[in-house]
């Protein structure tokens, strides 16, 4: 006789739960581009066009980058940006958006906000696709040197599982929340318009004033997308000190959330 | 007492998180007003007791709101409950909400893959199912197309074709049977009948049907208000039943 499961886990849920969310990655691929003529072509056209855009935008503005075009600097920024505010807003929903399943089987809650952070963690290796193809023509083309590629390869899986764990993190808080009270909705576009106002995007780390450096290094994603700059742009290793304090904030944020999301998923089929 | 496969003692469900409840309780007793077990509700279930032993069909029946469905899904184990024992022994498998997780863009196969994933078949064992879901749904070319074409009842053979190609110890069946036509209803009655008589399935129903009910229970139980009323062999359970109704 065994306890009845309540979203436990033992080693055949564990298994009911990879075979679960490698099936909702996939439903999502699948089905995303079936209606649409161009399939996921889209999935390369968007980076592009927003490319074009920004090499527009940096030219009139004349915006300044360290090292190497605008559009560049602001990519290299862009693209881990867009993964993790993606997978931020998509874990929020993603009970919800899933209540059927929910409703039916005890798989541990985490699998839902963990497979549209898959989804959004496979949108950004397409996007940087784009971003090499960028950084392959101003290095061919116009003779700048950017990435090294030992760089790339030691520090962008090290740096991509950061901002998963990141996402993932927040994400899970999110759902934990948003599953009971829908004011997450509401609130999550702008407080990432804010969050992304207060992360060295658009704009040189060099113009925040020094008075509020020390608040502004606390946010976790100056030091991932300045450490994705490193090593895509400036081919350097990335400023370890902010990269410890990223490193710190996902461990604590894991820490906090978890539990609190093991406690409140039990109850998730109550209210959807 | 080895053949008891389903164990339900004392259980008490409040749907919702119970953290807010608990503090109000806590306060009540604190101010020397303790909550009486009524102002702690609303209970869907109250105090309930089940033992269901290998092989067998328990009816569950009641009027809508009853509890027939949360106990159900506590045995699923998708919710806990508030207070009580449950355990259960085997594989469980819930049919109820039979169509969780398709996508109305992909065809009538891909769907089966996503459904059997979600009723935990790995892709080897579906890929041997295959053919028989195919066959026992009779959607012929419709199923591959995209099932947003479907009709409901197309659907709900999609989804109950895979339901009873799943191996199981515990099936339980939430009134999922009355979306088919006729015939399809005598195939899905025929064929748990099967699971029940060849496998040693242990069936726990809800429904409203009383034809379902006899033709498929040896036992049953009437809730009324989350409390069991009555239990007994379909015939005396549905007169029951109709007496709390009418």
């Amino acid at each position: 006789m065994r306890a009845i499961p309540s979203s436990a886990a033992g080693p055949r849920d564990l298994g009911r739960a990879t075979v679960l969310l490698s099936a909702l990655v996939s439903r999502e691929f699948k089905s995303r581009y079936r209606r649409s003529m161009l399939g996921p072509l889209w999935a390369v056209i968007q980076p592009l066009v927003y490319m074009l855009l920004f090499l527009f935008l940096g030219t009139v503005l004349k915006m300044a980058s360290p090292k190497g075009p605008y559009v560049v600097y602001l990519f290299c920024a862009l693209m881990p940006w867009t993964f993790f505010a993606n997978a931020v807003t998509r874990c929020a929903s993603s009970l919800i958006s899933n209540a059927s399943i929910v409703k039916k089987i005890a798989v541990p809650r985490e699998v839902f906000p963990l497979s549209v952070v898959i989804v959004s963690l496979l949108d950004f290796l397409i996007s940087l696709v784009v971003l090499f193809g960028l950084l392959a023509y101003y290095q061919i083309a116009q003779g700048i040197p950017l990435a090294s590629p030992w760089a790339c390869a030691f520090w962008l899986p090290i740096l991509t599982l950061l901002t998963f764990m990141l996402a993932s993190g927040i994400g899970l808080a999110l759902a934990a929340f948003g599953t009971y009270r829908y004011d997450v909705f509401f609130a999550v576009p702008l407080l990432l318009q804010a969050w992304m106002f207060a992360t060295p995007i658009f704009y040189l780390v060099d113009g925040v004033p020094m008075g509020l450096r020390s608040w502004y290094s606390l946010n976790p994603m100056v030091g991932i997308v300045e450490a994705y700059r490193s090593v895509l742009m400036y081919g350097q290793s990335p400023d370890l000190s902010l990269l410890a304090v990223a490193v710190i904030v996902t461990i604590v944020i894991w820490a906090l959330v978890w539990p609190v999301f093991r406690y409140v998923s039990q109850y998730f089929a109550d209210v959807l | 007492m080895n053949d008891v496969v389903v164990h339900v003692e004392g259980v008490w469900k409040r749907y919702g998180l119970p953290l807010v409840p608990a503090l109000r309780r806590q306060w009540r007793q604190w101010v020397g007003r303790p909550m009486s077990i009524d102002e702690q509700g609303p209970w869907a279930l109250r105090d309930i007791s089940v033992t269901v032993r290998r092989g067998d069909a328990l009816g569950i029946v009641g009027r809508n709101g009853a509890g027939k469905s949360t106990l159900l899904k506590i045995l699923a184990g998708v919710t806990p409950p508030n207070k009580g024992r449950v355990r259960v022994s085997g594989r469980l498998f819930p049919m109820i909400e039979l169509n969780a997780g398709i996508h109305p863009e992909l065809t009538g196969r891909e769907n089966t893959y996503l459904l059997g994933a979600i009723v935990g078949l790995r892709r080897r064992e579906l890929n041997a199912r295959m053919k028989a879901i195919e066959e026992f749904c009779e959607l012929g070319e419709w199923f591959d197309r995209p099932v947003r074409v479907y009709s409901s009842g197309m659907l709900a053979r999609l989804g109950f074709s895979v339901a009873v190609n799943v191996d199981t110890d515990i099936l339980l069946v939430d009134e999922v049977l009355a979306t088919g036509d006729i015939g399809f209803q005598k195939k899905c009655i025929d064929r748990i009948n099967e699971m029940i008589a060849r496998d040693g399935t242990t069936l726990l129903l809800v429904s409203h049907s009383p034809h379902e009910v006899e033709s498929l229970c040896r036992d049953g139980i009437l809730l009324d208000n989350g409390v069991p009323v009555f239990s007994g062999p379909p015939k005396e359970l549905l007169e029951q039943y109709a007496r709390t109704v009418y």
